[in-house]
């Protein structure tokens, strides 16, 4: 496995909409309750669990109460704050307006356990929650693709924010970091962007 | 706001105009006023471009006054999309400077004499009905370059673009924005073509000389409006995150509950969503130095709006909304966010409700005009429809009719109306109102989510999914009575998290017209909507099978959830019972 370390000098925003909106990974056990993956594994503070995060998807269905339900290797989780219009409102976790949903909504019972097998879960962040959760994260470090970064490096809208990057330890220039990205393909990689 | 300008295109030596008092119709505003107007004096059963319709023209309650967010305009109509009432509700300039000119509706009524065009003018030196036929085939972008130097900064003008000139089914009428440009649209239901059969393209509001409306209590009034903005400030949702996202922060939620409406409704998720996210959106546009926090009407605190620059950073259009985005973008697999813009700014300029026009050219996509995904291809369309062509004259009637001109049973409609952006597969609660609405599938017919606090069906167990119907029936009815105010619907959210913004609004209606409205008040208000529309809608020919959805909603499953649409008919058909 291999490892990217950015340094900047500035603001992370450059990384957050093309990281979280498409997932990074994050180990996860298999039989992990939700709310676990959420405080523990993400250190995500319960206030903010409990007032900013407004709405939970696991496997693409919403969630109404993240204490139930069960994750492990291969889930997808997706968070996001407080959304507009009706069915915005329906997606809220436990929300007035879940039953319009209800056929859709996380279900305990249909998910097979696989006995405490390791692996990654994908996490996505949306809206105002990966500036809020998402440079925390990054700090500590993800995994994604390396097609990914490549894609994200490309951009070159780090280059103003960010000036220093080290590649398993080792020092490594942005041509020399595209170039071993290129070779990784779809591997994941452990990815941590901190400022300076 | 205190009489009626009634605008006869039929009367002799040409279109001429009288002032009313409001006589049956005080204290109705917006919606209110659209719909009980059109229900007492438009026969049901008339041709929608026929003589015996109207347009009405009404802002809200509240409109021309300092309240925040009150500058929603509503025109009704007999709808020549659906065949039924309508009620289309814009943004834009035109309710707050036509309130302070002191109308409460405009009415255009009577038979169109021949082919002449008009231009309406209002200020506060009076009327003039003219006839100008330069205007005609005119954008609506064009007859901002006309006009712009006579509303200037502190007007507006209603229009009609090729569209409704044409009297297309799908057509709008435009209000201006605070900068002129007519990006705002009473999109559904081609409220456009009606215009377009009265003769009349542009009604010029000149604002100079117009004051905001005073209240009977302005001490009580002021607290009341600080009281509310301060609420829909703190609100997480019209606070923060409409302000930066705008309405397209909903793609990727959409998107990640299957519930995404994909290749003209065969999946639910769009692989490219990431690509014309809100974020993604909000990202592009502040790097190409546009804004993503904008209002669309002065006196507005959510901001949601924004400017969408071009790849040299000039002004391209308004930012897309969700709905937009979503139409022409994942409905039509296209993920190119300038191609995007490029079809929302058409529709403006044209005069094209961009979720119809969006949903059409899906069905065209389907039925092999183009490929899925091809955006040139989709502006080319748009064109087509607003230059006229034999092809554009059947795109712009809408989804349901491209879909029978193509021979397929895949219309995405209710009573003859694109559905927007919600599938009602996966949220079948949305998929109630859509099936159910007088006014076809609209998903702002149920979107004030203020039912709990209103009470209006008692408390409603979120985590039982009995009460569809129940909770579809108490959002129309919330809805109806928020449209009749002149307040954005956008209010809602903050309404219905904080009881004591939802006591603001009654207060903000109490002091201004001296009076002592409660909860049941509102319910009722909405109540009345919606029977003026139902009964209007009855005599026009509806019945219990108008309120249903497509069989293949019910046939096909919707990927990734594998769901179908099952509320039973006994449950749409208990939506009005009350």
């Amino acid at each position: 496995m291999h490892d990217l370390h950015v340094r900047c000098s500035g603001s992370v925003g450059w990384a957050l909409s093309a990281l979280f909106q498409r997932g990074v990974l994050v180990p996860v056990t298999d039989g992990t309750r939700l709310t676990d993956f959420l405080l523990i594994s993400l250190e995500i503070p319960r206030a903010d669990l409990e007032e900013r995060v407004q709405t939970i998807f696991l496997d693409g269905r919403p969630v109404d109460d993240p204490a139930t339900a069960v994750m492990g290797p291969g889930s997808v989780v997706a968070l996001s704050a407080s959304l507009p219009g009706l069915v915005g409102a329906t997606m809220r976790k436990g929300g007035t307006y879940a039953s319009l949903r209800s056929s859709i909504s996380h279900t305990e019972g249909a998910r097979e356990e696989h006995g405490g097998r390791s692996g990654y879960a994908t996490l996505k962040l949306f809206n105002v929650l990966m500036g809020e959760l998402g440079p925390a994260l990054l700090q500590r470090g993800v995994m994604v693709p390396a097609s990914r970064l490549l894609d994200l490096l490309r951009a070159g809208n780090h280059s103003v924010e960010c000036s220093r990057a080290e590649m398993d330890g080792v020092a490594v220039d942005t041509d020399q970091v595209l170039g071993r990205l290129l070779e990784l393909e779809e591997q994941p990689m452990g990815l941590r962007i901190t400022t300076l | 706001m205190d009489k009626i300008l009634r605008v006869d295109v039929g009367a002799e030596g040409g279109p001429a105009f009288r002032e009313d008092s409001l006589g049956p119709y005080a204290g109705l505003g917006g919606r209110a006023l659209t719909s009980a107007i059109i229900n007492a004096e438009v026969p049901a059963d008339c041709h929608p471009l026929g003589p015996e319709n109207k347009l009405v023209i009404a802002p809200g309650l509240l409109s021309g006054t300092a309240a925040a967010s009150s500058g929603r305009l509503s025109v009704g109509c007999k709808s020549p999309l659906t065949g039924g009432i309508k009620e289309a509700n814009s943004g834009g300039a035109g309710a707050q400077v036509l309130a302070r000119l002191g109308y409460a509706a405009i009415v255009l009524e009577g038979e169109r004499q021949g082919d002449d065009l008009y231009r309406v003018t209002i200020s506060t030196k009076g009327v003039s009905v003219e006839k100008d036929n330069e205007l005609k085939l005119k954008t609506n972008y064009q007859l901002m370059e006309r006009f712009s130097s006579v509303y200037g900064k502190t007007g507006a003008m209603i229009s009609i673009g090729t569209a409704g000139e044409m009297r297309l089914a799908n057509s709008t009428v435009a209000i201006t924005d605070v900068e002129g440009r007519p990006t705002r649209h009473a999109g559904r239901g081609g409220v456009g073509a009606v215009m377009g059969s009265k003769g009349i393209k542009v009604i010029v509001l000149d604002g100079k000389g117009t004051k905001a409306r005073q209240p009977k209590d302005p001490e009580a009034f002021k607290d009341a409006n600080k009281r509310f903005s301060e609420g829909l400030r703190r609100h997480p949702v019209t606070g923060q995150g409409l302000p930066a996202y705008g309405t397209n922060v909903l793609t990727n939620v959409l998107n990640e509950a299957g519930g995404y409406p994909t290749h003209n409704f065969r999946e639910g998720r769009f692989e490219d969503a990431a690509k014309i996210s809100g974020e993604t959106q909000a990202a592009l546009i502040t790097e190409r130095g546009g804004e993503t926090t904008h209002v669309c009407h002065r006196g507005c605190v959510i901001k949601c709006s924004g400017t969408f620059p071009d790849k040299d950073g000039n002004f391209r259009t308004k930012q897309p909304e969700y709905e937009t985005v979503w139409a022409h973008g994942g409905n039509c697999g296209i993920s190119d966010l300038d191609a995007i813009a490029q079809l929302d700014f058409l529709d403006d300029d044209y005069g094209l409700d961009t979720i119809e026009m969006g949903v059409t050219i899906g069905v065209a996509m389907e039925a092999g005009l183009l490929p899925f995904g091809d955006g040139p291809g989709a502006i080319n369309l748009v064109h087509e429809v607003g230059k006229g062509t034999p092809l554009g004259r059947i795109l712009g009637s809408g989804a349901a009719v491209t879909a029978k001109a193509f021979g397929m049973e895949r219309a995405p409609v209710v009573k003859g109306q694109a559905m927007p952006a919600y599938d009602p597969r996966a949220v079948k609660g949305i998929g109630v109102t859509y099936a159910t609405s007088p006014q076809g599938a609209d998903h702002t017919a149920g979107y004030a989510v203020t039912a709990n606090i209103l009470k209006v069906g008692g408390d409603v167990d979120p985590l039982k999914p009995a009460g569809q119907a129940q909770l579809s029936r108490d959002l129309q009815i919330a809805t109806a009575a928020v449209d009749s105010t002149g307040m954005c619907l956008f209010i809602a959210f903050a309404v219905l998290d904080q009881p004591e913004t939802f006591q603001a609004l009654l207060d903000l209606l109490n002091s201004f017209y001296g009076l002592s409205l409660t909860g049941d008040d509102v319910v009722a208000l909405g109540k009345s909507v919606l029977e003026n529309e139902r009964d209007f809608n009855r005599r026009a020919g509806f019945t219990a099978k108008d309120d249903r959805l497509p069989r293949y909603f019910s046939r096909e499953k919707l990927p990734p959830h594998d769901v179908v649409f099952d509320v039973p008919e006994e449950e749409l058909d208990n939506v009005f019972k009350w």
